[in-house]
């Protein structure tokens, strides 16, 4: 789903190791200021928080900041009932993980 | 048109009268308990000891790190007293508090208090065709995301509700040009797969 989303937003390529690295240019709009925020929401960061938070509204606004926040909630739901049922990785996730430059382990294959 | 924090406390309330409520393996009381131990497990802080070591081992571990749970894991609960179908019970509640919790993190709210338990007996049903396919728990049909939860109905439904809201509907997932509060699909999907890696989850 993450590459065939970002293929058709506007037929500009996307880079997606820097969503593993957590640094770079992904080519999405205001990419860097979603991945500092989603950092300090997901990883807790009461310190990192007020500054991602003010860095992603001043360029992309308050409703996206919020949505961004909905979205790393989702996902942190959605990550924790796959990871502890032991759904298995299809072969578009393994496409997608070399992509990322990440190995997925193997009890997941 | 509502914002997403409108749209974020409607889904909060739905979700926490549901937690409320006996479920299909556990009390209303016992649901919460299980959220708060949840909760105490993700700020670091020791367990209650309200459950048996394997419910509470499960609800932890799911809180703090759902990528280290293997086969050998789950059946280690199991043979400590715990059911497969109660275990995805509290795979849905944590899953479920945790993802309120991550965004009123980052809404910038403060911690939602856990609800007050409605009494009642859970119905220990189980759905048709719930059985272990390409999963390590039971399912109804392959265990893909829609249906993670599905052997305990009432979770998966109260997943999918939550999904909407948060991210977008089942039926939205196909629209790759969706623009959701001025976020644009490729701005949706960055923030997901970096909450996926920062989780050390690869789905």
């Amino acid at each position: 789903m993450l590459r065939a989303s970002v293929e058709n937003a506007d037929g500009a390529p996307v880079e997606l190791r820097p969503v593993a690295t957590g640094c770079g240019d992904t080519r999405v709009a205001h990419g860097a200021e979603l991945i500092a925020f989603t950092d300090a929401v997901v990883l807790g960061d009461l310190e990192e928080l007020p500054d991602a938070r003010a860095a992603l509204e001043s360029v992309a606004g308050g409703d996206v900041t919020d949505r961004a926040a909905m979205v790393a909630g989702n996902f942190s739901m959605m990550n924790r009932a796959l990871d502890a049922i032991g759904a298995p990785i299809g072969s578009g996730g393994t496409a997608v993980a070399a992509e990322l430059g990440v190995e997925i382990p193997a009890h997941l294959l | 048109m509502s914002s997403p924090s409108d749209e974020y406390e409607r889904a909060l309330q739905y979700q926490w009268q549901h937690l409320a409520r006996p479920g299909t393996w556990w009390t209303g009381a016992e649901r919460i308990a299980i959220a708060a131990e949840a909760r105490l497990a993700a700020k670091g802080l020791p367990a209650t000891g309200s459950h048996s070591f394997a419910a509470t081992d499960a609800a932890r571990t799911v809180a703090t790190s759902a990528a280290s749970i293997r086969p050998e894991t789950i059946a280690a609960w199991i043979h400590g007293g715990l059911d497969p179908f109660s275990y995805v019970e509290i795979v849905g509640i944590v899953s479920i508090v945790t993802a309120f919790d991550v965004a009123a993190f980052g809404l910038g709210r403060a911690e939602e208090p856990l609800p007050q338990a409605v009494p009642g007996e859970p119905s220990h049903k189980i759905p048709a065709g719930a059985e272990v396919s390409d999963g390590w728990v039971p399912t109804v049909g392959p265990a893909w995301a829609p249906e993670s939860l599905s052997a305990v109905t009432d979770e998966r439904d109260a997943m999918t509700a939550a999904h909407g809201p948060l991210y977008m509907t089942m039926e939205q997932m196909g629209d790759l040009q969706i623009v959701r509060d001025g976020m644009t699909r490729p701005q949706l999907e960055l923030v997901a797969a970096r909450t996926s890696m920062l989780n050390d989850c690869f789905y």
